[in-house]
């Protein structure tokens, strides 16, 4: 213990602040419920593996990629495009990693690591919110860890019920919906400037284009396209807005 | 099992290196710019990627048009007016169960 850091005027880790991370991203865990729900179904219905898609939550935890890796399996994609689609959508968490770092950045690196493993869009994204009113380093990272705690655990109930229960569900209760509509509801508030939209609107068209592409390649080409096209946008933004 | 298995460690393993990657080194290393406005744009690039794949394609094949996509227009433009997650698939789960009803009914 003596490699703790000396605490500072707010605490070296303040449970007031791991509380109000939990409170904040309350309604963000309710809807992984019925995401987690439609996740356990499309793991029991796909030729993958029960235990290793219950178990790809709590090591893995990113829906869209464990969706994804679940989708490509039971296609009969090859390892390395499943593994490789897996990691491209999971490739966003080096901008949050970068975005957050300032949050971890008093903390030794045998907590920064495991609890880097938290980091999902909506800890994300509540966390950063926050950052914009709160200064403090440490109460930053108190908030994101009680943020990032509380929708995993949301996440590991609605997986594992959805798993346990997923042939019962009844169709009526549309769960499988819940999957797109949390890309929705993720995809819409990232798209904030001009390059974010036409990366967005790229990669969807290109996405849907390239749904034949061989291996199953299809995201993966859209989402190359997009950010080729929204970085072109970058560049020439400032140009163009004018005429705009 | 063990091929799925090896194939979900690698996933774990290379994702929880991509978390850890910045918080751990940031301290020292900066990213270049072109790196950085390509990384902010991977999260709508993706996103909406996955959108199209869910929701207008069903194992690859389009989708026949139905509620899920009127739902689906709800949803966005709730996110798009309230920024709120919370609302956003309220909306959409309400508007997917109603749509559903006013169709069987």
């Amino acid at each position: 213990m003596s490699a703790v850091p000396e605490p500072t005027r707010n605490g070296w880790f303040s449970l007031a602040d791991l509380r109000a991370g939990a409170r904040a991203i309350l309604p963000l865990s309710i809807g992984a419920f019925p995401f987690g729900l439609a996740y356990g179904v499309t793991v029991v219905e796909s030729s993958m593996d029960n235990v290793v898609g219950w178990l790809a939550s709590f090591i893995v935890l990113a829906g869209a990629s464990q969706l994804a890796i679940s989708d490509l399996l039971d296609q009969g994609a090859p390892w390395f495009i499943v593994i490789g689609t897996a990691l491209i959508i999971n490739a966003r968490f080096v901008m949050y990693s970068g975005a957050l770092a300032p949050a971890f950045s008093e903390y030794p690196k045998h907590w920064r690591i495991p609890l880097a493993h938290f980091m999902t869009d909506q800890a994300t994204v509540t966390s950063l919110l926050h950052d914009q009113r709160e200064r403090d380093r440490h109460r930053r990272f108190a908030y994101y860890v009680g943020a990032g705690l509380s929708f995993a655990v949301a996440w590991w109930i609605g997986t594992t019920i959805g798993v346990i229960i997923g042939a019962t569900i009844p169709e009526g209760l549309q769960v499988g919906f819940a999957a797109p509509l949390m890309f929705i509801a993720l995809a819409v508030p990232s798209i904030r400037d001009r390059a974010a939209l036409i990366a967005a609107v790229v990669g969807f068209s290109v996405t849907l284009m390239a749904k034949d592409a061989p291996m199953n390649t299809g995201l993966l080409i859209g989402a190359a396209a997009g950010i080729a096209f929204g970085l072109l946008a970058k560049t020439r933004g400032p140009e163009v807005r004018d005429d705009g | 099992m063990t091929a799925d298995l090896a194939i979900v460690l690698v996933v774990a393993l290379g994702t929880i290196a991509m978390r850890a990657s910045m918080v751990t080194l940031l301290a020292d290393v900066t990213i270049p710019p072109r790196a950085e406005q390509a990384l902010s744009l991977v999260a709508p690039a993706v996103l909406a990627g996955l959108v199209a794949q869910t929701l207008f394609l069903d194992h690859g094949e389009p989708r026949p048009f139905g509620t899920w996509y009127l739902a689906g227009a709800i949803a966005a433009v709730v996110a798009w007016r309230t920024r709120s997650f919370g609302w956003t698939l309220l909306a959409g789960m309400a508007g997917v169960w109603l749509l559903e009803a006013l169709l069987q009914a």
